[in-house]
């Protein structure tokens, strides 16, 4: 039972710390956009804009999942050594 | 109402003016008529330069009595976008509300060179409100009301060149000028049934051009046919000193069907599609497939949408400051962008890099693909066109299928520059077009328009228009 309950915990942990990723996101886009925009954005948009910031971080994501090496390829492994 | 000059192919208006049977100016004054009385049924016209066009009709007929012929386009008239910015005392709208009255006094570089080579401006086409940079969601996007299709009035005519796609298409102007970020040359030209390229990054001068993403946009034609296309194509193209980012083009020097094609053919590309667009383009690809070698081809796995979308977002947030700190997007037709627009400063700049390096990455791998192929086909989209009220959402990432085949030639020839060609290939059950895209390697523009011009030497769908 403990081994079963151990994945759904760390899923739980993970998805809660990705969900908490999201809202700092979205709270540090407001805090900085606020220092952008002298007007304010009214209450009925923020779902669109929240909803347009989560699909940048599924973008942003998706590129952290992709791997690139700092020279574009990985270093080749020398044989002789 | 007289119809003898629209639907009229670039070279046979031509040689009616070479050979003095109709002057410029009797011409320009058809199409004037034309856009005036049938523009507005499509939202199609931003402003049409009604004095200036026959001004410079006036100068085409001079030269033609003095024989001095300029070429192909001498006379003909055109449109051009409204992102493309013009001195004759027009306005440069960008397809947006704030910005109606706006005038610049500098020509594009296209606007200079079609002029040069003695083709007629008739008028600005409308737009989708910034090219789409904004994130818009629905076809009412537009200041001039969402482009309306010439087949069928409830469906939308596609974006961001919506005007230029109507116009063409209900034969009210030879042929338009464009732009494509990601789409919208060849999704006007598919949705409106006529010919469109988006050429080679590069090729092209963007000077005098909206920006809306530095590394993305291109400029190109929408006409009847690709034959036109070659001919407008043939004018515009060339290194310009004004444009850091033109390149010079080898257009003149690749211009054949190499003799063993070899036709790149993506896995699953008529996977989940609308049936009509999926029988069309079998039957399109017959023609292709009795001459050449169709070989399988895998895109390369990455994230090429997310990363096309990141430096769109970004460039974009960047390309619209002043309009963002202003409140002027707030303006818009499209309401969902009036503040969601916003959220592209949420652009991580590690994020921005990254997806400047998949591009390398991608340049590096679309390299390896075209060594065994010289062209890639698809559909233009796997569906036709959407209807006027319909909310097509790409701007949320949910709903875009960038998993599809389609999708991503689409973000790959955006991406890294590629050029692509849409040419009509049949219709659907509601009467609406569908279509074909080859694609080819940079600098390739010459190539893929000798292969649609194979394929319309057989078929006749760039020859039907609507009623």
């Amino acid at each position: 039972m403990l081994l079963v309950k151990i994945p759904n915990i760390l899923t739980g942990a993970l998805q809660q710390i990705k969900a908490n990723n999201i809202m700092s996101n979205i709270e540090n886009f407001f805090k900085i956009i606020s220092k952008k925009i002298n007007y304010k954005i009214p209450k009925d948009h923020i779902d669109l804009i929240k909803n347009r910031i989560n699909g940048i971080n599924q973008d942003s994501e998706e590129l952290n999942k992709y791997k690139i090496h700092n020279m574009e390829y990985p270093p080749k492994i020398n044989n002789n050594e | 109402m007289n119809n003898q000059f629209s639907y009229c192919s670039i070279s046979e208006l031509s040689n009616l003016i070479k050979n003095k049977k109709i002057s410029p100016v009797e011409l320009t004054q058809y199409f004037l008529n034309k856009l005036e009385s049938i523009g507005p049924q499509y939202n199609a016209i931003a402003h049409i330069n009604k004095k200036s066009a026959l001004k410079q009709a006036e100068i085409a007929e001079k030269k033609i009595i003095n024989n001095e012929y300029l070429g192909s386009l001498h006379g003909i008239p055109y449109a051009a976008k409204d992102l493309l910015s013009t001195n004759d005392g027009s306005p440069t709208s960008w397809g947006a509300k704030p910005f109606l009255n706006q005038h610049y006094e500098i020509e594009s570089t296209i606007i200079t060179k079609l002029n040069s080579a003695g083709a007629i401006l008739c008028a600005k086409t409308s737009m989708v409100e910034f090219a789409g940079g904004m994130g818009y969601q629905q076809p009412n996007a537009s200041a001039f009301g969402p482009g309306i299709n010439p087949w069928n009035k409830s469906f939308w005519s596609g974006g961001s060149s919506s005007g230029s796609g109507s116009a063409v298409a209900a034969g009210i102007i030879p042929f338009a000028i464009g732009s494509e970020t990601w789409g919208s040359i060849l999704s006007p030209a598919s949705n409106c049934g006529i010919t469109g390229l988006r050429p080679t990054f590069g090729i092209v001068s963007r000077h005098g051009s909206m920006v809306l993403s530095w590394t993305l946009d291109k400029i190109g034609p929408l006409a009847l046919s690709s034959n036109d296309v070659e001919i407008i194509t043939q004018n515009i193209i060339g290194k310009d000193s004004k444009d850091p980012y033109s390149i010079e083009n080898s257009f003149n020097l690749i211009n054949k069907i190499p003799k063993n094609l070899k036709i790149g053919i993506p896995d699953g590309i008529t996977d989940n599609i609308q049936n009509e667009v999926k029988d069309n383009f079998n039957k399109t690809l017959k023609i292709l497939e009795s001459r050449y070698q169709l070989i399988p081809i895998k895109l390369p796995d990455i994230p090429i949408s997310a990363a096309t979308r990141t430096i769109l977002a970004a460039e974009a947030s960047s390309a619209f400051e002043e309009i963002f700190e202003e409140g002027l997007q707030t303006k818009l037709n499209a309401e969902e962008t009036h503040y969601s627009s916003l959220a592209t400063n949420s652009v991580l700049a590690k994020d921005y890099i990254k997806s400047l390096r998949i591009q390398n990455i991608l340049h590096q791998q679309m390299n390896k693909i075209f060594n065994s192929i010289d062209i890639i086909i698809s559909p233009v989209k796997p569906s036709t066109a959407s209807k006027i009220n319909e909310n097509f959402r790409w701007a949320t990432r949910k709903e875009f299928n960038e998993d599809h085949p389609i999708t991503l030639i689409g973000a790959i020839g955006n991406l890294i520059g590629l050029p692509g060609i849409s040419i009509p290939n049949g219709f659907d059950n509601n009467g609406l077009p569908t279509s074909f895209q080859i694609m080819g390697d940079i600098q390739s523009d010459h190539m893929i328009i000798k292969c649609a011009q194979l394929i319309q030497s057989e078929t006749d769908w760039h020859n039907k228009h609507p009623n």
